[in-house]
């Protein structure tokens, strides 16, 4: 049959994760710490016929045996910074490099995120904005008066009638070696996965991690103008596959007519 | 009678393989660095009466660069020349002219698809938390110290070149690719695709003419032979 009907489609379906993806981006526009997908496309090859020829000749001819099939999407994570906003709150922080704040989820295993709007939890664990509760199990007395977070990531307090204060605990950051191969699973979390590589906890201001500023936010490095254009061009380009699509079709309809009856 | 008809049927054949390169041209238009194909079908009559017999469908890579794009990336790279960087395929070293790298989880220079990026030492690794610079002759730097250079080579035999896969080419063993001294490396760019839409699309429209003239033809050649059939019945 004829190939290029399903290289289209294979062409169609690739813009369409690009647009799925670009509206997830736009819907995001302004979450605190969001970090954009980014699509990928990759040529598709598929062999002709391996089995047909000898195989000491297999490597030399592997080259030829090899055609164009379509083309395949894929999706990662965009690592680049989002831009620090100055909120003056106590518990909005921000990561001044590549690092992760890691947060312990109810079935105990470790996500990742870059949300530095914390809050505290009704027992006075300092959690995400979800209420996730950040790893290092920092809480604070009822009579916390203020709370400072050092660049460094440690947690200092005033509690009570004291005045000086008094040291909590210390906020750790996570790094990866590949950043873009961390998996969202959705309320600004990231976990990892093989691609990534393993998380590499380690205080704050270390290796890349990046300085952690209390009474700031990081915005999200979604930029609108860069989305709309790829907007544009996956929407032509979705165009152009339907074209080559009929075109395959028109081609079938005139092969069924060479028998005149 | 066959024999013209099987030619023509060859012919058409021909044709839906070009609109398969199209296709695959056109799918691939927004790809990183992707180079199009051209096919090139060639009917070949053995003599007058024989049929006329398709070679093999053969589509060759058409190496015209794309224009590089400024993306900022630490690990995009684009060459300008007619280099490749070189890549550790399954089986051997491959050639590519896509250069969207990053660092896989062990701080190798890996390809979007995760094949392992070649230098002079042999892989590359990266310390993670630097940033390195790269320089035009491909050297990868992070700081002052040199971790290793990129190789970029270059094939004398542009019809020597094959897909295999993965945005990836090998050559024949006949023409080895050699060390490229004309290619300059660039940092924080990404070559484009140079698939021209307006061009493809010319391309399928001839295609699909010649489709056509080709159907044209046959239902011609059956009337006649019809009309001779009944001719010569009457005899």
């Amino acid at each position: 049959m004829f190939d290029a009907l399903y290289i289209g489609a294979m062409g169609m379906r690739a813009q369409q994760s690009q647009v799925d993806t670009i509206a997830n981006n736009v819907a995001n526009l302004n979450t605190v710490g969001f970090r954009r997908s980014e699509v990928s496309f990759s040529a598709v090859t598929a062999a002709m016929d391996p089995t047909s020829v000898d195989p000491v000749q297999q490597a030399s001819m592997a080259a030829q045996l090899v055609r164009g099939a379509g083309t395949l999407a894929h999706i990662s994570m965009s690592a680049d910074g989002g831009q620090l906003k100055q909120t003056s709150a106590p518990l909005d922080l921000a990561i001044d490099g590549a690092g992760f704040f890691e947060v312990v989820r109810a079935d105990g295993s470790s996500a990742y995120t870059r949300a530095g709007n914390l809050q505290l939890n009704a027992d006075g664990t300092l959690a995400a904005a979800d209420g996730t509760p950040l790893a290092g199990h920092l809480q604070f007395s009822p009579d916390t008066q203020s709370i400072q977070i050092a660049a460094d990531g440690t947690v200092t307090a005033v509690v009570g009638g004291q005045t000086q204060p008094v040291q909590v605990g210390r906020i750790e950051l996570a790094s990866f070696t590949n950043p873009a191969g961390l998996q969202a699973i959705g309320s600004n979390l990231f976990v990892a996965t093989a691609e990534s590589g393993e998380a590499r906890l380690g205080p704050a201001s270390q290796e890349g991690r990046g300085a952690i500023r209390q009474g700031y936010l990081e915005s999200s490095n979604v930029q609108l103008t860069d989305e709309l254009s790829s907007m544009l061009v996956a929407q032509r380009s979705f165009e152009l596959d339907g074209r080559v699509i009929q075109a395959a079709d028109q081609m079938m309809a005139i092969t069924n007519s060479l028998y005149r009856t | 009678m066959t024999q013209t008809i099987l030619a023509i049927a060859n012919a058409m054949q021909a044709e839906a393989e070009s609109l398969r390169v199209i296709s695959q041209n056109i799918a691939n238009a927004q790809n990183t660095a992707y180079r199009r194909e051209i096919a090139l079908n060639r009917v070949a009559f053995e003599d007058l009466s024989g049929a006329g017999k398709v070679s093999n469908p053969q589509s060759v890579v058409d190496l015209r660069p794309g224009t590089l794009r400024s993306t900022g990336g630490v690990f995009d790279v684009a060459i300008e020349g007619p280099g490749f960087f070189v890549v550790q395929g399954q089986g051997g070293e491959l050639l590519t002219r896509r250069g969207d790298f990053h660092l896989d989880a062990e701080g190798q220079l890996v390809t979007r698809q995760g094949a392992v990026v070649l230098g002079t030492k042999g892989p590359i690794r990266i310390d993670t938390g630097t940033t390195p610079a790269i320089d035009t002759d491909g050297s990868v730097r992070v700081g002052d110290n040199v971790v290793d250079t990129l190789r970029v080579q270059e094939v004398s035999d542009k019809s020597s070149l094959h897909p295999a896969g993965e945005d990836a080419y090998i050559t024949n063993e006949q023409t080895p690719p050699v060390e490229s001294s004309s290619s300059r490396v660039r940092q924080g760019f990404l070559e484009t695709s140079n698939v021209q839409p307006v061009n493809e699309m010319v391309e399928l429209m001839d295609t699909m003419r010649r489709f056509e003239a080709a159907q044209h033809f046959v239902r011609g050649y059956d009337g006649m032979v019809d009309e001779a059939i009944k001719t010569l019945g009457k005899i």
